[in-house]
């Protein structure tokens, strides 16, 4: 092997190495971000009065994170969320707990057996077939 | 110039990528147009999907069902069933789905929808943007009528 060849070699392995460099600091990023939620997550849970609960929303616009009294129904629940994220009021909306939507609206979010903390889904209905 | 697609991709695309990290959903953007999405069902099967927006929102995206590494497409083993939404014939059954339009995809199951008229079809309902379809998909695939994969 001539000094080019070694030149040629050294210098693919750096861009290797420079690659899996970039790949490291976007995961450490991320790993950062996630334990700041986290941190924070565990704030809010503490903050919590013992009769409310943390909702974690993905919504069309993003993620929405708010405290409600479990007591509170799912319909101003949901008003609250098109309200905070700008969304379409003319659109009608359903909240989804993993398998159950949360029907009918009337209903209070202890009564899906919802407490402390949950990860709900909003969707437009009517979106399908 | 970037295109009005492309323009309408990126901002769409902001809140897909704030929800991904806490629901599983895995997004990789192929080009400006293109983005491969990974989603987890309530069996913990995983799901992908090889989503085309060239001409968005003249017409709705193609969201077709692929492998992991986004280069297999419509192939049963990557399909989920289990409604009329997750169709027999392989493709996701919404107006907002360029591939449920027969004019664009045999198996496309409607040839009474107008392309052009995708958002305003009464079963577009309020999903006219990537992050709803998204979540339209996301919520099928851990909702009651999922059923599993659909195996060769």
């Amino acid at each position: 092997m001539d000094n080019s060849d070694e030149l040629r070699e050294a210098e693919a392995h750096l861009e290797r190495a420079e690659a899996d460099l970039k790949v490291a600091e976007t995961a450490e990023r991320k790993a950062e971000h996630e334990v700041d939620e986290a941190i924070e997550e565990i704030r809010e849970l503490e903050r919590l009065k013992h009769d409310e609960i943390l909702l974690d929303v993905a919504t069309p616009k993003g993620l929405f994170r708010g405290v409600f009294r479990e007591s509170t129904k799912v319909s101003p629940v949901i008003e609250v969320i098109v309200a905070k994220k700008d969304l379409d009021r003319k659109d009608t909306f359903e909240l989804f707990h993993g398998e159950t939507p949360l029907q009918p609206a009337d209903r209070t979010l202890e009564s899906f057996g919802l407490k402390r903390k949950a990860k709900l889904e909003l969707v437009a209905t009517g979106s399908g077939v | 110039m970037a295109t009005v697609a492309e323009l309408t991709v990126a901002e769409e695309l902001a809140a897909v990528r704030e929800i991904a990290p806490g629901r599983g959903w895995k997004l990789k953007e192929l080009s400006s147009t293109r983005f491969h999405l990974t989603l987890p069902a309530k069996d913990k099967s995983l799901f992908h999907l090889l989503v085309d927006c060239d001409q968005y929102k003249v017409q709705p995206p193609a969201w077709r069902w692929c492998d992991a590494a986004g280069e297999l497409t419509d192939r049963p083993a990557d399909t989920p069933k289990g409604s009329g939404f997750l169709h027999d014939k392989g493709v996701i059954c919404a107006p907002w789905n360029r591939l449920a339009y027969n004019s664009v995809d045999s198996r496309g199951p409607h040839g009474d929808w107008t392309i052009g008229d995708w958002q305003k079809n009464s079963n577009t309902g309020g999903c006219t943007t990537l992050a709803h379809m998204a979540l339209r998909v996301y919520v099928e695939l851990n909702g009651p009528r999922y059923s599993s994969k659909r195996l060769g």
